[in-house]
Protein backbone atom coordinates (compact mmCIF):
# COMPACT_ATOMS: atom_id res chain seq x y z
CA UNK A 1 0.00 0.00 0.00
CA UNK A 2 1.43 3.15 -0.89
CA UNK A 3 0.16 5.62 1.48
CA UNK A 4 1.27 8.56 0.18
CA UNK A 5 -1.03 11.35 1.88
CA UNK A 6 0.41 9.93 5.05
CA UNK A 7 3.78 10.11 4.11
CA UNK A 8 3.03 13.77 3.03
CA UNK A 9 1.17 14.62 6.59
CA UNK A 10 4.31 13.17 7.99
CA UNK A 11 6.67 15.66 6.95
CA UNK A 12 5.07 18.18 8.52
CA UNK A 13 6.87 19.86 11.27
CA UNK A 14 6.30 19.64 14.30
CA UNK A 15 7.41 23.11 16.16
CA UNK A 16 9.24 23.28 19.67
CA UNK A 17 6.00 24.88 20.95
CA UNK A 18 4.00 22.48 20.90
CA UNK A 19 4.58 20.46 24.37
CA UNK A 20 4.13 23.94 25.99
CA UNK A 21 1.08 24.74 24.33
CA UNK A 22 -0.61 21.59 25.07
CA UNK A 23 0.18 22.23 28.65
CA UNK A 24 -1.40 25.24 28.73
CA UNK A 25 -4.52 23.89 27.52
CA UNK A 26 -4.35 21.58 30.06
CA UNK A 27 -3.61 23.93 32.85
CA UNK A 28 -6.63 26.74 31.84
CA UNK A 29 -8.80 23.24 31.81
CA UNK A 30 -7.45 22.39 35.29
CA UNK A 31 -7.71 26.37 36.87
CA UNK A 32 -10.78 26.71 35.87
CA UNK A 33 -12.02 23.26 37.08
CA UNK A 34 -10.55 24.53 40.55
CA UNK A 35 -12.62 27.54 40.03
CA UNK A 36 -15.70 25.72 39.80
CA UNK A 37 -15.13 23.66 42.76
CA UNK A 38 -13.87 26.41 45.59
CA UNK A 39 -14.57 29.79 45.93
CA UNK A 40 -11.79 32.60 45.17
CA UNK A 41 -10.96 35.16 47.29
CA UNK A 42 -8.99 38.03 47.68
CA UNK A 43 -7.93 39.14 50.90
CA UNK A 44 -6.05 41.85 52.88
CA UNK A 45 -2.90 39.30 51.93
CA UNK A 46 -3.02 40.38 48.10
CA UNK A 47 -0.88 43.86 47.63
CA UNK A 48 -0.99 45.64 44.29
CA UNK A 49 2.70 46.34 43.12
CA UNK A 50 2.69 48.42 40.31
CA UNK A 51 -0.32 48.56 37.52
CA UNK A 52 0.61 45.24 36.23
CA UNK A 53 -1.09 42.70 34.52
CA UNK A 54 -2.87 41.14 31.16
CA UNK A 55 -2.20 38.27 28.94
CA UNK A 56 -5.22 39.20 27.21
CA UNK A 57 -4.28 40.00 23.03
CA UNK A 58 -6.93 40.87 20.37
CA UNK A 59 -6.07 39.53 16.81
CA UNK A 60 -7.07 41.77 14.33
CA UNK A 61 -6.54 40.98 10.87
CA UNK A 62 -3.34 39.36 11.53
CA UNK A 63 -1.88 41.69 14.02
CA UNK A 64 -1.57 42.26 17.74
CA UNK A 65 -3.00 44.67 19.32
CA UNK A 66 -3.66 45.07 23.36
CA UNK A 67 -6.76 46.94 23.85
CA UNK A 68 -6.71 50.13 25.66
CA UNK A 69 -3.31 51.09 24.67
CA UNK A 70 -4.18 52.78 21.21
CA UNK A 71 -4.16 56.03 22.70
CA UNK A 72 -1.53 55.97 25.23
CA UNK A 73 1.31 55.54 23.24
CA UNK A 74 2.79 58.26 22.40
CA UNK A 75 6.57 59.92 20.70
CA UNK A 76 8.29 62.52 21.69
CA UNK A 77 10.26 64.83 19.98
CA UNK A 78 13.21 62.74 19.97
CA UNK A 79 11.30 59.78 17.93
CA UNK A 80 11.25 57.78 21.42
CA UNK A 81 8.73 55.02 21.93
CA UNK A 82 7.12 54.97 25.09
CA UNK A 83 5.14 51.46 25.98
CA UNK A 84 2.59 51.50 28.68
CA UNK A 85 2.39 48.85 31.03
CA UNK A 86 -0.15 45.72 30.11
CA UNK A 87 -3.61 46.21 31.19
CA UNK A 88 -6.81 43.96 31.05
CA UNK A 89 -9.02 44.67 28.48
CA UNK A 90 -12.74 45.27 29.85
CA UNK A 91 -14.00 42.50 27.32
CA UNK A 92 -12.23 39.29 26.88
CA UNK A 93 -13.91 37.51 25.03
CA UNK A 94 -12.57 37.76 22.23
CA UNK A 95 -9.20 37.22 23.98
CA UNK A 96 -6.35 34.79 23.37
CA UNK A 97 -3.80 33.61 25.96
CA UNK A 98 -0.49 34.42 25.50
CA UNK A 99 2.59 33.04 28.14
CA UNK A 100 3.09 35.88 30.92
CA UNK A 101 5.00 35.47 34.10
CA UNK A 102 4.56 38.77 36.90
CA UNK A 103 8.09 38.93 38.60
CA UNK A 104 9.59 41.85 40.99
CA UNK A 105 6.06 43.54 39.90
CA UNK A 106 6.45 43.72 35.81
CA UNK A 107 4.87 41.47 33.39
CA UNK A 108 7.18 39.28 31.71
CA UNK A 109 5.71 37.84 28.45
CA UNK A 110 6.89 35.01 26.47
CA UNK A 111 9.39 35.61 23.24
CA UNK A 112 10.47 34.85 19.92
CA UNK A 113 13.35 33.98 21.03
CA UNK A 114 14.28 30.23 21.95
CA UNK A 115 16.56 27.94 23.69
CA UNK A 116 17.76 24.82 23.27
CA UNK A 117 16.63 22.85 26.34
CA UNK A 118 19.96 20.89 26.30
CA UNK A 119 21.51 24.02 26.27
CA UNK A 120 18.99 25.90 29.15
CA UNK A 121 21.00 24.02 31.76
CA UNK A 122 24.25 25.64 30.93
CA UNK A 123 22.88 29.28 30.89
CA UNK A 124 20.06 28.85 33.81
CA UNK A 125 21.60 31.09 36.55
CA UNK A 126 19.54 31.88 39.96
CA UNK A 127 16.23 30.29 41.02
CA UNK A 128 14.35 33.47 41.10
CA UNK A 129 11.21 31.20 42.56
CA UNK A 130 7.92 29.16 41.15
CA UNK A 131 4.97 30.82 38.99
CA UNK A 132 1.55 30.05 40.58
CA UNK A 133 -0.03 29.30 37.43
CA UNK A 134 -3.42 31.40 38.42
CA UNK A 135 -4.33 33.40 35.60
CA UNK A 136 -6.80 32.70 32.75
CA UNK A 137 -8.78 34.82 30.56
CA UNK A 138 -11.84 34.89 33.49
CA UNK A 139 -9.20 36.72 36.23
CA UNK A 140 -9.63 39.61 37.59
CA UNK A 141 -7.14 42.58 37.57
CA UNK A 142 -6.28 41.83 41.36
CA UNK A 143 -4.86 38.53 40.17
CA UNK A 144 -1.58 40.41 38.63
CA UNK A 145 -0.39 41.97 41.61
CA UNK A 146 0.03 38.46 43.03
CA UNK A 147 4.64 37.91 42.70
CA UNK A 148 5.10 34.97 40.40
CA UNK A 149 1.08 35.00 39.17
CA UNK A 150 1.29 33.11 35.30
CA UNK A 151 -0.63 31.62 32.69
CA UNK A 152 1.87 29.15 32.47
CA UNK A 153 0.99 26.52 35.16
CA UNK A 154 3.56 25.87 37.76
CA UNK A 155 7.29 25.93 36.75
CA UNK A 156 10.32 26.96 38.25
CA UNK A 157 11.69 31.17 36.92
CA UNK A 158 15.39 31.37 36.74
CA UNK A 159 17.48 33.95 35.76
CA UNK A 160 19.19 33.81 32.39
CA UNK A 161 23.87 33.88 32.86
CA UNK A 162 24.68 36.85 30.67
CA UNK A 163 21.06 38.45 30.93
CA UNK A 164 19.75 41.08 32.78
CA UNK A 165 16.93 40.12 35.03
CA UNK A 166 15.21 42.79 34.65
CA UNK A 167 15.12 42.30 30.85
CA UNK A 168 15.05 38.60 30.49
CA UNK A 169 14.31 35.38 32.84
CA UNK A 170 13.63 31.36 32.00
CA UNK A 171 10.99 29.66 33.02
CA UNK A 172 12.16 25.53 33.63
CA UNK A 173 11.12 22.14 34.45
CA UNK A 174 11.47 18.98 33.90
CA UNK A 175 8.42 16.04 33.11
CA UNK A 176 8.58 12.54 32.12
CA UNK A 177 12.28 12.98 31.17
CA UNK A 178 11.46 15.67 29.41
CA UNK A 179 12.75 19.71 29.70
CA UNK A 180 10.78 22.22 29.08
CA UNK A 181 12.34 25.92 29.05
CA UNK A 182 11.45 29.37 27.81
CA UNK A 183 12.38 32.70 27.71
CA UNK A 184 10.30 35.66 29.17
CA UNK A 185 11.17 38.99 28.56
CA UNK A 186 9.89 42.32 30.19
CA UNK A 187 8.47 44.45 26.75
CA UNK A 188 5.94 46.52 28.65
CA UNK A 189 6.17 49.42 30.66
CA UNK A 190 9.28 50.50 28.81
CA UNK A 191 10.63 53.86 26.99
CA UNK A 192 12.70 52.90 23.56
CA UNK A 193 15.07 56.19 22.83
CA UNK A 194 16.79 53.38 19.86
CA UNK A 195 17.23 49.79 18.89
CA UNK A 196 19.87 49.58 21.63
CA UNK A 197 17.03 49.43 24.19
CA UNK A 198 15.69 46.08 23.20
CA UNK A 199 18.34 44.59 20.46
CA UNK A 200 21.00 45.47 22.62
CA UNK A 201 19.95 43.44 25.30
CA UNK A 202 19.67 40.21 22.96
CA UNK A 203 23.67 40.32 23.55
CA UNK A 204 24.20 39.62 19.21
CA UNK A 205 27.03 41.70 18.70
CA UNK A 206 29.59 39.63 18.34
CA UNK A 207 28.18 36.68 19.67
CA UNK A 208 26.67 34.97 16.55
CA UNK A 209 27.38 32.04 15.54
CA UNK A 210 25.53 31.01 12.48
CA UNK A 211 22.44 32.45 11.12
CA UNK A 212 19.64 31.81 8.45
CA UNK A 213 16.34 33.17 6.63
CA UNK A 214 13.37 31.83 5.38
CA UNK A 215 10.68 33.17 3.49
CA UNK A 216 7.17 34.29 4.45
CA UNK A 217 5.58 31.63 2.88
CA UNK A 218 7.57 29.18 4.18
CA UNK A 219 6.98 30.75 7.39
CA UNK A 220 3.44 30.75 7.75
CA UNK A 221 2.82 27.27 6.22
CA UNK A 222 5.65 25.96 9.28
CA UNK A 223 7.91 24.52 6.59
CA UNK A 224 12.08 24.99 7.77
CA UNK A 225 13.37 25.56 4.67
CA UNK A 226 16.10 27.93 5.99
CA UNK A 227 18.85 29.49 4.16
CA UNK A 228 22.16 30.17 5.60
CA UNK A 229 24.01 33.11 5.74
CA UNK A 230 27.23 32.99 4.60
CA UNK A 231 28.50 36.62 5.10
CA UNK A 232 29.00 36.78 8.83
CA UNK A 233 31.03 39.71 9.07
CA UNK A 234 27.95 41.60 7.15
CA UNK A 235 25.60 39.80 9.43
CA UNK A 236 27.64 41.75 12.20
CA UNK A 237 28.17 45.09 11.15
CA UNK A 238 23.71 44.46 10.15
CA UNK A 239 23.44 43.51 13.84
CA UNK A 240 25.83 46.52 15.30
CA UNK A 241 24.01 48.84 13.14
CA UNK A 242 20.28 47.64 14.74
CA UNK A 243 21.42 49.66 18.04
CA UNK A 244 21.00 53.00 16.14
CA UNK A 245 17.94 52.05 14.54
CA UNK A 246 15.01 54.03 14.67
CA UNK A 247 11.91 53.20 17.02
CA UNK A 248 8.02 53.73 15.67
CA UNK A 249 5.27 53.20 17.04
CA UNK A 250 2.80 50.64 15.47
CA UNK A 251 0.03 53.18 16.62
CA UNK A 252 1.13 56.57 15.36
CA UNK A 253 2.36 55.16 12.21
CA UNK A 254 1.41 53.20 9.02
CA UNK A 255 2.46 49.84 10.04
CA UNK A 256 4.14 48.04 7.02
CA UNK A 257 3.85 44.77 7.97
CA UNK A 258 -0.07 44.36 7.38
CA UNK A 259 1.12 44.42 3.78
CA UNK A 260 4.21 43.15 3.50
CA UNK A 261 2.99 39.35 3.96
CA UNK A 262 4.57 38.17 1.23
CA UNK A 263 7.57 36.19 0.28
CA UNK A 264 8.72 39.48 -1.60
CA UNK A 265 8.81 41.83 1.49
CA UNK A 266 8.96 39.55 4.39
CA UNK A 267 11.76 37.80 5.39
CA UNK A 268 12.39 35.58 8.99
CA UNK A 269 16.38 35.99 10.04
CA UNK A 270 17.11 33.58 13.11
CA UNK A 271 20.05 34.60 14.84
CA UNK A 272 22.39 31.42 16.67
CA UNK A 273 24.25 32.75 19.24
CA UNK A 274 27.25 30.90 20.73
CA UNK A 275 25.36 30.64 24.57
CA UNK A 276 22.70 28.51 22.25
CA UNK A 277 19.91 31.04 22.00
CA UNK A 278 18.32 31.61 18.90
CA UNK A 279 16.92 35.29 18.15
CA UNK A 280 14.35 35.52 15.50
CA UNK A 281 13.66 38.65 13.90
CA UNK A 282 11.38 39.77 10.85
CA UNK A 283 12.86 42.15 8.38
CA UNK A 284 10.69 43.66 5.88
CA UNK A 285 12.53 44.89 2.62
CA UNK A 286 11.98 48.44 2.79
CA UNK A 287 14.27 48.69 5.94
CA UNK A 288 12.15 47.38 8.58
CA UNK A 289 12.09 45.30 11.83
CA UNK A 290 10.30 43.55 14.19
CA UNK A 291 11.12 41.43 17.28
CA UNK A 292 9.02 38.98 18.19
CA UNK A 293 6.02 39.67 20.29
CA UNK A 294 6.46 43.50 20.29
CA UNK A 295 2.58 44.73 20.08
CA UNK A 296 3.66 48.21 20.17
CA UNK A 297 6.90 49.10 18.34
CA UNK A 298 9.29 48.36 15.37
CA UNK A 299 11.75 49.64 13.98
CA UNK A 300 13.61 51.01 10.61
CA UNK A 301 17.13 51.03 9.63
CA UNK A 302 19.26 53.35 7.48
CA UNK A 303 18.57 52.07 4.01
CA UNK A 304 22.24 51.32 3.28
CA UNK A 305 22.82 49.31 6.05
CA UNK A 306 19.30 47.68 5.59
CA UNK A 307 20.00 47.10 2.07
CA UNK A 308 23.42 45.37 2.50
CA UNK A 309 21.98 42.57 4.49
CA UNK A 310 18.57 42.46 2.16
CA UNK A 311 20.61 41.02 -0.88
CA UNK A 312 21.83 38.40 1.35
CA UNK A 313 18.29 37.65 1.88
CA UNK A 314 17.41 37.06 -1.75
CA UNK B 1 -4.17 3.63 28.70
CA UNK B 2 -7.15 2.26 30.09
CA UNK B 3 -6.21 3.10 33.79
CA UNK B 4 -4.52 6.69 32.77
CA UNK B 5 -7.96 7.36 31.22
CA UNK B 6 -9.64 6.15 34.79
CA UNK B 7 -7.34 8.94 36.52
CA UNK B 8 -7.80 11.89 33.99
CA UNK B 9 -11.33 11.28 34.31
CA UNK B 10 -11.16 12.32 38.43
CA UNK B 11 -9.27 14.78 37.64
CA UNK B 12 -5.35 14.04 37.82
CA UNK B 13 -3.75 16.50 35.37
CA UNK B 14 -0.68 14.41 34.79
CA UNK B 15 -2.65 11.42 33.91
CA UNK B 16 -4.21 13.39 31.38
CA UNK B 17 -0.87 14.99 29.74
CA UNK B 18 0.38 11.46 29.56
CA UNK B 19 -2.51 11.02 27.36
CA UNK B 20 -2.43 13.94 25.39
CA UNK B 21 1.09 14.24 24.45
CA UNK B 22 0.88 10.35 22.93
CA UNK B 23 -1.59 11.89 19.86
CA UNK B 24 -0.42 15.53 19.73
CA UNK B 25 1.79 15.65 17.49
CA UNK B 26 -1.11 13.84 15.22
CA UNK B 27 -3.64 16.14 16.44
CA UNK B 28 -0.65 19.54 15.32
CA UNK B 29 -0.78 17.89 11.87
CA UNK B 30 -4.32 16.82 11.05
CA UNK B 31 -5.28 20.88 12.32
CA UNK B 32 -2.51 21.77 10.36
CA UNK B 33 -3.93 20.38 7.26
CA UNK B 34 -6.55 22.21 7.71
CA UNK B 35 -5.83 25.86 9.41
CA UNK B 36 -2.81 26.01 7.26
CA UNK B 37 -0.32 27.54 9.33
CA UNK B 38 1.53 27.00 12.46
CA UNK B 39 -0.21 29.39 14.42
CA UNK B 40 -3.36 28.64 14.37
CA UNK B 41 -2.41 24.78 14.72
CA UNK B 42 -0.59 25.39 17.70
CA UNK B 43 -4.33 27.34 18.98
CA UNK B 44 -6.09 24.31 17.89
CA UNK B 45 -4.35 21.92 19.96
CA UNK B 46 -3.84 24.02 22.89
CA UNK B 47 -7.86 24.46 22.47
CA UNK B 48 -7.91 20.14 21.79
CA UNK B 49 -6.20 20.27 25.21
CA UNK B 50 -8.61 22.54 26.95
CA UNK B 51 -11.54 21.02 25.67
CA UNK B 52 -10.78 17.36 25.93
CA UNK B 53 -9.60 17.52 29.83
CA UNK B 54 -12.76 19.22 30.79
CA UNK B 55 -14.64 16.97 29.52
CA UNK B 56 -13.03 13.69 29.47
CA UNK B 57 -15.38 12.89 32.09
CA UNK B 58 -18.03 12.16 29.57
CA UNK B 59 -15.91 9.95 27.83
CA UNK B 60 -18.07 6.71 28.10
CA UNK B 61 -15.57 4.08 26.56
CA UNK B 62 -12.15 5.07 27.88
CA UNK B 63 -11.19 2.81 24.99
CA UNK B 64 -11.87 5.11 22.35
CA UNK B 65 -10.03 7.63 23.26
CA UNK B 66 -8.07 8.42 20.68
CA UNK B 67 -11.29 8.25 18.62
CA UNK B 68 -12.63 10.75 20.63
CA UNK B 69 -9.66 13.40 21.29
CA UNK B 70 -9.31 13.28 17.05
CA UNK B 71 -13.12 14.81 16.60
CA UNK B 72 -12.32 17.39 19.26
CA UNK B 73 -8.89 17.96 17.35
CA UNK B 74 -11.51 18.44 13.80
CA UNK B 75 -13.98 20.32 15.81
CA UNK B 76 -11.42 22.96 17.03
CA UNK B 77 -9.85 23.31 13.84
CA UNK B 78 -12.92 23.83 12.21
CA UNK B 79 -14.22 26.17 14.57
CA UNK B 80 -11.17 28.45 13.90
CA UNK B 81 -11.84 28.46 10.18
CA UNK B 82 -15.29 29.82 10.80
CA UNK B 83 -14.22 32.36 12.90
CA UNK B 84 -11.58 33.18 10.46
CA UNK B 85 -14.50 33.09 7.95
CA UNK B 86 -12.08 30.98 5.38
CA UNK B 87 -14.20 28.14 5.33
CA UNK B 88 -17.48 27.54 3.04
CA UNK B 89 -20.08 24.41 4.20
CA UNK B 90 -20.54 22.07 1.84
CA UNK B 91 -23.83 19.39 2.07
CA UNK B 92 -22.48 16.73 0.77
CA UNK B 93 -24.20 15.44 -2.21
CA UNK B 94 -25.22 12.07 -2.98
CA UNK B 95 -26.30 11.71 -6.09
CA UNK B 96 -22.46 13.24 -7.73
CA UNK B 97 -20.19 11.40 -9.39
CA UNK B 98 -18.80 8.34 -7.54
CA UNK B 99 -15.85 6.17 -8.14
CA UNK B 100 -16.19 3.17 -9.40
CA UNK B 101 -12.83 2.00 -8.79
CA UNK B 102 -13.32 0.98 -4.87
CA UNK B 103 -9.54 0.23 -4.26
CA UNK B 104 -9.41 2.95 -1.87
CA UNK B 105 -6.31 1.66 -0.45
CA UNK B 106 -4.56 2.55 -3.83
CA UNK B 107 -3.68 6.41 -3.30
CA UNK B 108 -3.07 8.31 -6.16
CA UNK B 109 0.76 8.80 -7.10
CA UNK B 110 1.50 11.94 -6.39
CA UNK B 111 -0.58 13.68 -4.20
CA UNK B 112 0.79 16.29 -2.25
CA UNK B 113 -0.62 17.75 0.53
CA UNK B 114 -0.92 20.74 -1.17
CA UNK B 115 -3.18 19.27 -3.27
CA UNK B 116 -5.23 17.80 -0.52
CA UNK B 117 -5.95 21.01 0.75
CA UNK B 118 -6.84 23.01 -2.65
CA UNK B 119 -9.39 20.52 -3.43
CA UNK B 120 -11.51 19.67 -0.59
CA UNK B 121 -14.03 20.72 1.21
CA UNK B 122 -13.98 20.56 5.00
CA UNK B 123 -16.06 17.31 4.72
CA UNK B 124 -13.85 15.75 2.20
CA UNK B 125 -10.68 16.40 3.75
CA UNK B 126 -11.88 15.29 7.09
CA UNK B 127 -12.52 11.52 5.67
CA UNK B 128 -9.67 11.47 3.69
CA UNK B 129 -7.31 12.19 6.61
CA UNK B 130 -9.78 9.75 9.21
CA UNK B 131 -8.82 7.12 6.41
CA UNK B 132 -5.54 7.42 5.26
CA UNK B 133 -3.81 9.75 7.77
CA UNK B 134 -5.51 8.07 11.00
CA UNK B 135 -6.57 4.38 9.51
CA UNK B 136 -10.05 4.99 10.60
CA UNK B 137 -12.61 2.31 9.24
CA UNK B 138 -15.47 3.47 7.88
CA UNK B 139 -17.88 3.15 10.63
CA UNK B 140 -15.41 4.96 13.00
CA UNK B 141 -15.22 7.78 10.66
CA UNK B 142 -19.19 7.88 10.06
CA UNK B 143 -19.23 8.19 13.70
CA UNK B 144 -16.65 10.47 14.37
CA UNK B 145 -18.00 13.01 12.23
CA UNK B 146 -21.59 11.95 13.38
CA UNK B 147 -22.55 11.45 9.46
CA UNK B 148 -24.63 8.08 7.80
CA UNK B 149 -21.92 5.36 6.88
CA UNK B 150 -23.29 5.54 3.35
CA UNK B 151 -22.77 9.01 3.21
CA UNK B 152 -19.52 9.10 4.54
CA UNK B 153 -18.32 6.53 1.77
CA UNK B 154 -19.75 8.18 -1.20
CA UNK B 155 -18.16 12.02 -0.13
CA UNK B 156 -14.92 9.91 0.14
CA UNK B 157 -15.06 8.56 -3.47
CA UNK B 158 -16.42 11.92 -4.36
CA UNK B 159 -12.78 13.12 -2.49
CA UNK B 160 -10.69 10.57 -4.52
CA UNK B 161 -12.34 11.58 -8.02
CA UNK B 162 -11.68 14.96 -7.39
CA UNK B 163 -7.85 14.54 -6.39
CA UNK B 164 -7.72 11.93 -9.52
CA UNK B 165 -8.94 14.34 -11.63
CA UNK B 166 -7.01 17.34 -10.22
CA UNK B 167 -3.47 15.32 -11.29
CA UNK B 168 -5.26 15.03 -14.81
CA UNK B 169 -5.78 18.35 -15.42
CA UNK B 170 -9.24 18.07 -15.71
CA UNK B 171 -12.00 20.73 -14.05
CA UNK B 172 -14.67 18.34 -12.05
CA UNK B 173 -17.03 21.16 -11.77
CA UNK B 174 -16.89 22.21 -15.41
CA UNK B 175 -17.64 18.78 -16.43
CA UNK B 176 -20.59 18.73 -14.07
CA UNK B 177 -21.97 21.88 -15.78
Amino acid sequence: MHNLIKQEMNKIEIPKELRERSKMGINQAKEEMKKKNTRFKVGAGVTAVLATACAFILFTNGTLSIPGNEAEISQNEYTSVEIPAIELPENGSNAKMIGLVVYNGKVYTQTMSEIDPEVAKAIRGEKLGTTKGNIDEWSKQDAYSVEFASTIGVADVYTVDGYDKDFRIMSFEEYNGYVYAQFFENLNGITIQSGKDIFGKLNMVGNISSAQYRTFDDWNSGINNFFPIENLEGLNRFIEALNHAKPLSRNDNVDPLGDSLNSEDYRELTLNLVDGTNVKLTLLKDGYIYYGYMYDAYFQMNEDEFSKLWTQLK
Amino acid sequence: MLELVRKAQKGNDKAFLALFQEYEQEIYRIAFAYVKNQSDALDVVQDTAYRSFMSIKNLKEPKYFKTWLIKIAISCSIDILRKKKKVLFLKPNVEEIVSDNKEEDEVILGVTLRDLIDELDENEKSIILLKFYEDFTFKEISETLEMPLGTTKTIFYRALQKLRNHLKGDDVYAQLD
